[in-house]
């Protein structure tokens, strides 16, 4: 009964009222976009496409039911006025936030609030302008807002789609070690991996990013090495150092130590180590380099490291994307994974940056002259080269335009090639 | 010309079912009308006063999207879900200066200079701590209020002797 | 038919009496052809008809409105400000510009010494004009520029200056024109006609914050409006407009003119005409009469203000000076036998040499690095002068000199050095090169040296820093941290032995020993003025002839160039 009564109050309304014809947000890209233009076109919408903006002042539109008084065309992208009347503003806000949920907010310029949201298929800013209304919280009649939508690249390599394989989960562990200290110079090794080398720090503080070296679930090792700062043979008498690991997603201490000041002058020591370890709970699995084979026992291995960067390098030049894309793959997928980066947005600008390099550059140079440094077990290497000025194994080079790469290596089992697999 | 949403919201499970029998042109009538909004934002509200040293922001806000500005600092900017008692709040910054503590050492809030939201402000922590410190000076005014465990000041700033601005709000733990 | 358009436009035009503006437009019909004039009335309709609806846009005018007290808005008594004219008499030492080639037209932009390249700006009642007196050309040619000449001397765009021909330098005239006394009337409610300069003003119309004046077009052009409200306050201004015709007529006016061009524009597109001599015939005889080319002689000022308006002063200049000066201007690039010229919408760049006349063409847009080397968005590139063709380089950096470039293969390479013909002249070991006016230094691991045109490199002994050229001298240091200077050959001219310096300053340079004691000396490291002070005192060296220093019993003394003490 209830059902019935409400079928016959709707065809009442849908008697007296018309719904607006044109649902902006159904537009999906920019082949929708001209097809909603020429069917505005057919119906004689007003609009002026000619000028150098372009502009559609009809009646007619709306985003999700929000009357929407004008759209501008650009383009890869349209910005879309609502008008001032009957809350607007504040509807479209609404509606914005029930078709996408909670968006990143800021204020922005002239302390207009700005809300953006970003998925695979468009990227939406809205801004919102008081009229009446004093602030989110009391919004008024005739505030109205302006939502400018884009509609990004897309690439047709693999690499651009890594989002969607991108797993999520309940808990996403986010593993960050932290070091406080004075007068010190250190080394950071996670599972006998170095991740972080001896260098003059300027910083007493530091963070590193943990979870793209952790593969798996459980216990991993933590190893510092620390020396006298600036070379020196002694630790200074203020000497001091801290080292937290942190699991940042609940901001909670998984494991921490503390050296003293005094301690490690009072040893008279010209280093010191100490070993960290941990539970990581991590939900996801990477394969990483563990089924690599032991590169000490590579006889090649020189010879092999240079072929993969030429190969790279290569690749820039003769703007091969395809090939680009399968040399990144395998890293770029899996430090995602580690980071739970499943959006749109974080893939596409990865894949962007990797690809414009080759617009950029117009020759390659591959360094001969390298040091190689073993993981523990053997089975990651990591290539610097000899010489001081070198900044990468691989540089590329365009006109005022230079980038280096080093990268993580290892060598997959029964196979004979080395492949990119960390940063 | 709409009718108030709020009648015709049923629960979205009779209404995906009454979908299906029915022909299109109702059908479009019913997503338009139940695609009004149907997020509670009332709910949503986080009343500051709640907030304790203890407090962690990202469970605190959890499900919003809040803006970290600094590593030793958060920032929540969206005064649709701030109140402290039932006045509307700008931003607020959880200040950890500490962090080898892990705890919550001030809450900063940034409030909209309103001389009412002054008024209610002055009577309700007068009458939950009593009778504030008073330093008053040509052109502005500090007010602390302290209690076991926690310590608030509010200062404003005054033209002509009456209430012109807030400066500063914290409460410090 | 752009000239009526465009006169109608300005808002702010001055009255003319005569019937000058239909000579023109009878000027601009003679020597075309009945399609030209048919495709001109055409467009230039249809852009008539856009600025006349101007008129019923509320928006365009502002409204006649009672100002409330609290929001009026105040100005400055008027004055006339000539504090700035010995600074623009005086920034002439070094005036460049840069000309431009396109499609055997050139252009020219002017870089004066301010901040944004702008000249000095002159206050109130001043005003400047250039003159190009000499042009001296590339080639050796010179041409005196006669009376009447219209190119623009100006550093915000790039104006014509004629033909593609390089230039070398010019001189310019320069002459400022100050108003040395002003005269007023003042007009009010009370008081809303005054006699003056053989005419007459009088208010037309006076209400809230407008007031509408006429003034006979005998008297001089009015300086400045300046409104007062009841109190006396001067007011800010908001908007004005003025022209040969009351507000009242104003819109009437302009419509008669644009139906009399529709109608001629209906006339020519159905073909009532059989020749231009026709058309003429039909202008002189139906646009003769209307009013826009029959008005009278009043001049017409409509002034909306933010405030109240009571009264209004109006200002004239009784009396004027002029004083003058002249300078050379040059070009900022040095030209070598070929200039490279945009052609065809820039697809192609032509190379003319310095007479002005086309040698070759190659495809692409390019920027001079300098006459051999060019660059694009891309790519670096060799003119290859016999093969009449561009050979791309794939280099990080390369930076142009006169006789050669410098040229970095990577980012964190050397840099070696190449002639104008592309041959390597050094191998890649310098860290950086310096282009300074008269030398070119480079340096290379731990030394600095001077380089030749044929890459010959001499090093500078003892000499590990080296700093800005100012006033020709270069400030340089030694490993063990001494300062002398170079000057602009490159060679020592102060010996390195002092332990701090500051740059010259009119001729003289503040440097002190190892015994903290300062003194002066000169661009051949005499000491003109003796060794006794311990510090420079706000500035470091000379301003107009003085200098102010400090002794170390903080005494603060004031010395000209001979060591004299002044105060």
């Amino acid at each position: 009964m209830k059902i019935k009564a409400l079928l016959i109050l709707l065809l009442i309304i849908s008697a007296c009222s018309k719904p607006d014809k044109y649902d902006l947000s159904q537009i999906k890209s920019l082949n929708d976009l001209s097809a909603v233009i020429d069917s505005m076109k057919n119906d004689n919408v007003e609009m002026d496409m000619t000028s150098v903006v372009k502009e559609i002042t009809g009646k007619g539109m709306h985003y999700r039911g929000v009357p929407v008084k004008s759209m501008m065309v650009y383009d890869n992208a349209i910005r879309i006025y609502t008008d001032s009347a009957a809350y607007s503003g504040k509807k479209l806000l609404e509606q914005l936030e029930t078709e996408n949920g909670f968006g990143n907010y800021k204020e922005g310029y002239n302390n207009q609030p700005e809300f953006t949201w970003e998925n695979d298929v468009k990227y939406s800013l809205l801004t919102v302008n008081f009229v009446d209304g004093k602030n989110l919280a009391k919004m008024g009649e005739k505030d109205f807002s302006t939502l400018y939508i884009t509609f990004p690249k897309k690439y047709n390599v693999p690499l651009a789609n890594i989002y969607k394989e991108v797993k999520k989960y309940e808990e996403e562990p986010n593993y960050l070690l932290r070091i406080s200290h004075y007068g010190c110079d250190y080394e950071i090794k996670i599972d006998g991996i170095v991740i972080e080398k001896f260098y003059e720090k300027e910083y007493n503080k530091d963070s590193f990013s943990l979870n793209h070296f952790l593969l798996t679930k459980g216990s991993h090792k933590l190893q510092i090495n620390i020396k006298p700062a600036h070379q020196k043979t002694r630790f200074k008498e203020a000497a001091s150092f801290e080292a937290k690991i942190i699991d940042n997603s609940i901001d909670s201490i998984v494991s921490q130590k503390n050296i003293r000041r005094g301690h490690l002058y009072e040893k008279k020591s010209r280093k010191h180590s100490f070993d960290m370890t941990f539970n990581a709970n991590i939900p996801y699995n990477n394969n990483g380099w563990f089924t690599g084979e032991n590169l000490r026992k590579e006889p090649k291995l020189k010879e092999k490291v240079i072929h993969l960067y030429e190969k790279l390098g290569k690749a820039f030049l003769d703007k091969d994307e395809a090939l680009i894309s399968s040399l990144y793959y395998d890293m770029t997928l899996e430090t995602k994974q580690s980071y739970y980066h499943n959006d749109f947005k974080s893939s596409s600008e990865t894949c962007e940056e990797l690809l414009k390099f080759k617009d950029k550059m117009y020759k390659y140079t591959v360094s001969k002259d390298f040091e190689i440094k073993y993981s523990d077990d053997g089975k990651l290497i990591y290539t610097t080269p000899a010489e001081n000025d070198k900044q990468g194994m691989l540089t590329i080079t365009g006109k005022g335009f230079s980038e280096s790469f080093n990268y993580f290596m290892y060598q997959p089992k029964n196979t004979n090639e080395l492949k990119i697999i960390r940063k | 010309m709409f009718i108030k949403a709020d009648i015709l919201l049923l629960h979205c499970e009779i209404i995906k079912k009454m979908k299906k029998s029915l022909s299109i042109f109702t059908i479009t009538l019913l997503s338009f009308f139940t695609s009004e909004a149907q997020i509670n934002y009332d709910s949503l509200i986080h009343n500051l006063e709640d907030v304790t040293s203890r407090t962690k922001f990202k469970v605190y806000f959890k499900g919003l999207k809040y803006t970290k500005e600094y590593t030793y600092e958060d920032h929540f900017t969206d005064e649709r879900f701030l109140r402290f008692h039932g006045v509307i709040v700008d931003d607020v910054v959880f200040d950890y200066s500490n962090w080898s503590n892990d705890r919550l050492s001030s809450l900063s809030l940034k409030l909209y200079d309103e001389v009412d939201d002054y008024n209610i402000l002055l009577k309700k922590l007068t009458e939950l701590y009593g009778d504030p410190v008073l330093k008053e000076e040509e052109t502005t005014k500090r007010y602390v209020w302290s209690s076991s465990n926690t310590e608030i000041i509010m200062k404003i700033e005054l033209i002509d002797g009456e209430f012109a601005k807030f400066n500063e709000f914290t409460i410090d733990f | 038919m752009c000239i009526m358009i465009l006169s109608i436009i300005s808002c702010t035009k001055k009255n003319k009496e005569t019937n000058d503006e239909f000579k023109e437009l009878l000027a601009e019909i003679d020597n075309k052809s009945i399609e030209e004039i048919k495709k001109e009335i055409n467009s230039n309709v249809k852009t008539f008809e856009k600025f006349v609806s101007f008129f019923d846009d509320p928006s365009f005018k502002d409204e006649i409105k009672k100002i409330a007290k609290e929001d009026e808005s105040y100005g400055s008594l008027y004055k006339i400000d000539t504090s700035k004219i010995n600074d623009a008499m005086n920034q002439f030492a070094d005036i460049k510009f840069q000309q431009q080639f396109e499609s055997n037209k050139t252009k020219l932009k002017f870089i004066f010494p301010g901040r944004f390249n702008d000249p000095v700006s002159l206050g109130e009642g001043v005003s400047e004009y250039y003159t190009p007196q000499k042009v001296y050309y590339s080639n050796g040619k010179t041409e005196t520029e006669t009376e009447g000449f219209k190119k623009r001397v100006s550093s915000d765009f790039f104006y014509d200056w004629g033909n593609a021909i390089p230039i070398d330098s010019m001189k310019i005239d320069y002459k400022i024109k100050y108003i040395t006394e002003i005269d007023s009337v003042t007009l009010s409610k009370n008081n809303p006609k005054v006699n003056y300069g053989g005419g007459e003003i009088r208010i037309e119309e006076i209400k809230d914050n407008y007031i509408y004046i006429t003034k006979s077009s005998s008297i001089k052009e009015i300086l400045k409006y300046q409104a007062m409200n009841d109190e006396g306050k001067i007011l800010d201004g908001s908007s004005s407009m003025s022209g040969s015709f009351s507000p009242k007529r104003q819109k009437k006016v302009i419509r008669g003119l644009l139906s009399a061009f529709k109608t001629l524009q209906t006339k020519l597109n159905e073909d009532k005409f059989e020749n231009a001599s026709q058309v003429k015939d039909y202008i002189i005889k139906k646009f003769g009469k209307l009013d826009y080319f029959t008005r009278s002689s009043l001049y017409h000022k409509e002034l909306f203000y933010r405030g109240n308006v009571a009264s209004i002063k109006l200002f004239f200049e009784k009396e004027s000076k002029k004083i003058e000066t002249n300078f050379i201007a040059r070009n900022i690039s040095n030209y070598g036998d070929l200039i490279p010229m945009a052609k065809a919408k820039r697809d192609t760049t032509m190379f003319i040499n310095k007479n002005g006349e086309e040698q070759f063409k190659v495809a692409g847009n390019y920027v001079a690095v300098n006459s051999r080397f060019y660059t694009d968005d891309k790519f670096y590139y060799h003119l290859n002068v016999a093969q009449k063709e561009m050979t791309k380089l794939l280099a990080f950096n390369i930076t142009g000199m006169d006789k050669m470039v410098a040229v970095q293969q990577e980012e964190s390479g050397l840099i070696a050095l190449f002639d104008l013909e592309n041959k390597q002249l050094s191998p890649y070991k310098y860290n950086e090169i310096y282009p300074y006016k008269n030398t070119i230094l480079a340096s290379m691991a731990d030394k600095i040296c001077r380089l030749d045109d044929l890459g010959n490199a001499k090093i500078i002994k003892d000499v590990l820093n080296i700093d800005d050229e100012i006033e020709g001298m270069i400030m340089v240091q030694s490993e063990k941290g001494k300062y002398g200077f170079l000057n602009s050959s490159g060679e020592i001219a102060v010996p390195l032995k002092y332990e701090r310096t500051n740059s010259f300053t009119e001729g003289l340079a503040f440097v002190s020993k190892s015994d903290r004691k300062f003194g002066f000396i000169d661009k051949t490291g005499k000491e003109i003025i003796p060794f006794i002070y311990y510090s420079h005192y706000k500035s470091n060296g000379f301003e107009n002839g003085v200098a102010i220093v400090q002794t170390k019993k903080g005494e603060i003394l004031k010395l000209n160039k001979k060591g004299e003490i002044l105060n």
